[in-house]
């Protein structure tokens, strides 16, 4: 096979601290949803999926490390 | 249209793909503090195993305390989930949380080790396959057939949901026939697939029943490739793609973590990434526990970081790895590699006559032969004598005459190998030796099935 070219993407390697800021604040909201609202089963159920898409985020920025077991998720 | 030009190198997470060592380091400590903490707090069996070692969480402050920590192995987890089914006391959250269910593979033969995922970790799994999936340089564009049967063995479920996280399309195999597979292919326009080594090539000797030509007549650029070592052989690799005409990477994981620990970048550097924020890697010389310095063989010893229902801290993997620095690839990533991938298991590693065999090694050497259809190693005693032999299928087109040079020169080859050990080399009629979808077992040990009667 052909051997590959360095090519690099222009994504942005770094947020700006606002912008992570962002992030945590949504995360955080997510949580207090969840640990404060009485949902709607359907509603319950897409807000866990939200908040596990939104740990990755801050997982994966290095932002926050936590388990959310007890939150059902 | 498709073309043989490699992906472009990038990143899924360049925060973590490229941070600097100290940081990184510094993340892998807090992770590590938090799940020790989690495990102490919320699971009998890890409270005392970690007081049978005298240690708590309070006694890790650095990375290097981790080894204060007790080794873990599988078979503690059977013994746990025996005493105590179905799950065992190790796990630290209710199984009514779980979204997904896997077992292990039961390679020995033994009680498979039972795993459930949550949402959070089920999700964090597909991350760490998109993760690597991205590197190798796949993209939402892609359309990526899963020849695979999809059962309680995790295989490839992870990847199925990272390749549909990356927005590409996945398309389900399923249990078809490798014909209708195949079909598939072609039809739908796969330009990856994910498979074991094996697998592939298997499809590629019915393509050729079929008169398909793979490199010509279908748009498969990439190949994806777990649960076996062949894409990081390199004889292995190089006949998948060339029969493929694609680029095939290798990508390794465990059902107990549900995640992918090492994978192949897009450079193809002969190597594979450490996800060394999901997972804190150590290597030790199986023998004595001692840890092994960079650069030299050792078993892996797996902490990972990502999923915490069931805790897995200082796991013995029985993987045999070499580890170098990111330095090796020129990909940019800061994340230490694998060298030639997983080289080999403790478990698989026989000694005939003086000799270590892994089943790799002799892999190594009979791919460089692409007549070969299938191959199989077999040790047994006769007399008081421990003999190897190699049965080798040849393709059907090889004569009979062409056939036996065909063994003595992949005789010689493996004695090159093996310090010159000589193997009994045993040909065998077309279509006789098994081939396999998932995991291949090409290692028949009737030295140790004639003990355990």
């Amino acid at each position: 096979m052909t051997e590959p070219k360095m090519e690099h993407s222009s994504s942005p390697s770094e947020l700006t601290p606002e912008s992570k800021q962002r992030l945590l604040h949504v995360y955080q909201e997510l949580k207090s949803v969840l640990e404060t609202e009485k949902l709607p089963s359907g509603a319950r159920a897409s807000a866990e999926q939200a908040l596990s898409a939104m740990w990755q985020v801050v997982n994966g920025l290095g932002l926050e490390y936590e388990f959310l077991y007890d939150l059902g998720v | 249209m498709k073309t043989t030009a490699p992906r472009a190198i990038d990143y899924w997470n360049p925060t973590i793909e490229r941070m600097p060592r100290p940081e990184l380091e510094a993340l892998q400590l807090r992770k590590l503090r938090t799940l020790v903490s989690w495990a102490w707090e919320r699971s009998d069996f890890w409270r005392r195993k970690f007081s049978a070692a005298g240690v708590e969480p309070a006694n890790i402050r650095s990375l290097d305390d981790l080894r204060r920590l007790p080794l873990l192995t599988k078979q503690e987890l059977l013994d746990d989930q025996l005493a105590n089914p179905p799950f065992g006391t190790a796990i630290t959250c209710s199984p009514e949380l779980a979204v997904a269910y896997h077992h292990t593979s039961g390679t020995s033969g033994s009680t498979p080790l039972r795993v459930f995922e949550t949402r959070r970790d089920w999700d964090w799994g597909a991350d760490a396959w998109a993760r690597a999936l991205y590197a190798f340089g796949l993209r939402s564009t892609d359309v990526v057939y899963f020849p695979f049967g999809y059962g309680p063995f995790i295989g490839f479920w992870g990847a199925h949901f990272a390749v549909q996280k990356i927005g590409a399309m996945a398309i389900a195999g399923g249990n078809q026939s490798s014909e209708h597979r195949l079909r598939q292919i072609i039809d739908c326009g796969a330009t990856a697939i994910v498979a074991t080594p094996s697998y592939a090539l298997r499809l590629a000797e019915v393509a050729e029943q079929l008169g398909i030509d793979l490199a010509r007549d279908t748009r498969v650029e990439l190949l994806l490739h777990a649960g076996e070592p062949g894409a990081s052989i390199p004889a292995t690799k190089a006949l998948i793609e060339s029969k493929w005409g694609a680029h095939a990477g290798d990508f390794a994981g465990m059902t107990e973590t549900a995640g992918i620990f090492a994978y192949e970048c897009a450079a193809k550097s002969g190597g594979i990434h450490i996800s060394e924020d999901h997972f804190i890697e150590e290597l030790i010389d199986p023998a004595t526990g001692d840890r092994v310095p960079p650069g030299e063989l050792g078993e892996r010893v797996m902490t990972a970081l990502g999923i915490a229902s069931l805790p897995i801290i200082r796991y013995r993997t029985r993987d045999l790895v070499r580890r170098v620095p990111a330095s090796s690839c020129p990909c940019g990533r800061t994340l230490d590699l694998y060298q030639g991938g997983v080289l080999g298991r403790t478990d698989d590693m026989r000694i005939v006559r003086g000799t270590n065999i892994h089943p790799s090694a002799i892999e190594a050497v009979v791919r460089r032969f692409p007549e070969i259809r299938e191959f199989r190693i077999v040790l047994e005693r006769i007399g008081s004598q421990d003999e190897i032999a190699i049965e080798i299928e040849p393709l059907p087109r090889v004569s009979s005459t062409d056939a036996v040079v065909l063994a003595a020169r992949v005789g010689d080859e493996l004695a090159y190998a093996h310090e010159g050990l000589r193997c009994d080399m045993r040909l065998m009629p077309p279509n006789s030796l098994p081939t396999f979808e998932l995991k291949a077992r090409r290692l028949i040990d009737k030295r140790q099935q004639a003990g355990e009667q």
